[in-house]
């Protein structure tokens, strides 16, 4: 398989696994959370490194995900306990953390191979040349691999819980009077959102993880009627995006991650004017202004 | 301890630079009470990635380092994040945390975009611009900062001369209709003074963490006091306090970016004044029993 081909099988997976878990964050209108936590992620990194001294993947993983749920539980507290309003808590947080993050990252940049540029804009051109190897088997890019854990992960979570998360998403309140364990699901998306961020963003950065959570999801929310179908259209536009924002940025030449996130941008723009169109084509011949002629003639 | 602020403001480079960030903190942490308090606390997180694009673009059309001509790049830019948001929310029926996620990643994926666009295909002077992600106080002439601090002046005089009206607003918009205020108009003022200050800010704290000096002072200052009067004075000393430590910081280090010291900085006040009135709500609860 050609490199081409490797980033566009991660990329698609990325796209995948963020779609299905922005979802559920956007529905429950946890859009900013995910800013948070992708940002947060930087200082689990530094941490996870200087504890264990090396880049060994798997501390690296753990740290990440510690950090995401730790913003998450963090803010749920100062939200809770510190009398913080939801959305000036998540700033704190985060703020914070990615500060101290910077800092451990600037303090060590000559020690850690994880500059902070990488971080934010991700280049997932390089992550074919870090191969998973299985003694003397070569299986590919290990973002690859990573991936499609994760992207199963999501599909087999929204699969198994997918009632639960469905009326949950609808109302926390309904959902814990039917006897859902409201608190334990909460938790349950936030740990699956900090994987989510973890894997994609060693590939594409923290930007695109943000994008691809927030910007598919909402175009399809234009069209969707139920969760199923809303669920299956964010995959699709997240495909779409990830295919034609790879071409784009081949053609110029810039960040893959950045030119995917402008196109998922660009197609809710183009959705949302279709939509708009559609209604308007559909409506013309019933418009208010035509009942309000009838009304003045019968008036008159 | 040569190297302390305190001890250097014999030398008139260092007054300036000490002076303009002082009040560009206040600033910021002035009008990020008012954003804080129509629960917008994160659209100063957003507008500042919005911001990046209209840089990249005023440095790729005039070829100019010049921070003027970044800023009214970045101005420009970030009133079309606002605008955008406001569309999303209002127009298009987003959600309002939705909205700014939309906003905030895709401006800053444009600008991301612009950036490494620039960095490869025009080979020359490019080196530098991305101080602008995370602020490099020590990188702005004293002159420049100078002129940044005379804006942040006109900030707060702005605040200072409508703080009344603007409370008004704030609190009670049905109140304000009713008795013909122009409440559209302030809220817009409210709108371009946020604006104003995220462009300023840019400078100490670069995009990504302009949220901490907006929104941290405020939400430091609201676990104080209930009283506005009192919210929004102790919100500008604890960003003018910031804004120290950011020159301090970047005097001591001059390479390392000035942005995350300010930011650890005021959140280490937000957790103190946390901790103040968690033993003030105990203290209460143990007078009430007793």
């Amino acid at each position: 398989m050609s490199d081409t081909l490797w980033i566009l099988a991660i990329l698609l997976l990325t796209g995948t696994a963020n779609a299905l878990i922005g979802t559920l964050l956007v529905l429950r209108r946890m859009a900013m959370l995910s800013d948070a936590i992708s940002h947060s992620v930087l200082f689990g990194l530094a941490v996870a490194y200087l504890i264990v001294g090396s880049r060994d993947p798997l501390a690296m993983f753990t740290g990440a995900t510690v950090a995401g749920l730790f913003t998450a539980w963090l803010t749920d507290w100062l939200n809770r306990r510190g009398n913080v309003q939801h959305d000036a808590s998540i700033g704190v947080v985060f703020t914070f953390l990615f500060a101290l993050g910077v800092i451990l990252v600037s303090a060590y940049a000559h020690r850690v191979h994880l500059d902070v540029e990488h971080v934010l804009y991700g280049e997932v051109a390089f992550a074919p040349f870090e191969r998973l190897e299985l003694g003397d088997v070569d299986l590919g890019p290990r973002a690859f691999w990573t991936l499609l854990v994760v992207a199963l992960l999501n599909v087999g979570f929204i699969l198994i819980g997918f009632h639960r998360l469905q009326m949950l998403t609808f109302s926390t309140t309904l959902a814990a009077t039917a006897g859902i364990a409201t608190g334990l699901w909460h938790y349950l998306i936030m740990t699956v959102t900090s994987l989510t961020a973890v894997a994609s963003f060693e590939a594409v950065g923290a930007i695109l993880v943000v994008a691809l959570l927030v910007m598919p999801t909402n175009t399809a929310w234009l069209l969707a009627k139920s969760l199923r179908s809303m669920l299956w259209l964010a995959v699709s536009f997240a495909a779409v995006a990830v295919l034609i924002g790879y071409g784009i940025a081949a053609w110029l030449d810039a960040a893959i991650a950045s030119a995917i996130a402008v196109t998922a941008g660009l197609l809710y723009f183009l959705v949302l004017g279709g939509r708009i169109m559609a209604r308007w084509l559909i409506r013309q011949p019933y418009s208010h202004r035509h009942y309000r002629d009838i009304r003045d003639e019968n008036a008159s | 301890m040569d190297n302390l602020l305190f001890n250097q403001l014999h030398d008139p480079n260092v007054r300036w630079v000490a002076t303009g960030a002082l009040l560009i903190g206040m600033a910021a942490a002035v009008v990020g009470c008012f954003a804080f308090l129509r629960r917008q606390a994160l659209i100063g997180d957003v507008l500042a990635h919005a911001a990046l694009p209209g840089v990249t673009m005023a440095f790729f059309l005039t070829h100019s380092r010049d921070w003027s001509v970044l800023l009214l790049g970045a101005l420009g830019s970030t009133i079309t994040g606002w605008a955008m948001i406001e569309f999303l929310t209002r127009r298009a029926g987003m959600r309002e945390d939705s909205a700014l996620a939309f906003t905030l990643s895709f401006f800053f994926a444009l600008g991301t975009l612009h950036l490494t666009w620039i960095q490869r295909n025009v080979p020359a002077h490019s080196a530098g611009l991305d101080s602008i992600l995370f602020g490099q106080a020590a990188a702005v002439t004293p002159d420049e900062l100078l002129r940044l601090g005379v804006l942040a002046i006109l900030v707060l005089l702005t605040i200072v001369v409508l703080f009344d009206r603007l409370k008004l607003v704030l609190f009670d918009r049905q109140f304000a209709l009713c008795i013909g205020m122009p409440v559209r108009f302030y809220e817009l003022v409210i709108a371009l003074l946020i604006v104003l200050t995220v462009v300023i800010g840019l400078q100490l704290t670069g995009v990504i963490l302009m949220a901490a000096l907006l929104l941290t002072p405020a939400a430091a200052a609201r676990l104080l006091s209930h009283r506005l009067g009192i919210i929004v004075p102790l919100a500008g000393l604890f960003g003018a306090i910031a804004g120290l430590i950011g020159a301090q910081a970047s005097l001591m280090a001059p390479r390392m970016p000035t942005g995350p010291w300010i930011a650890v900085a005021i959140s280490l006040i937000f957790f103190a004044s946390l901790a103040t009135s968690f033993l003030r709500r105990v203290k209460r609860v143990r007078s009430a029993r007793a």
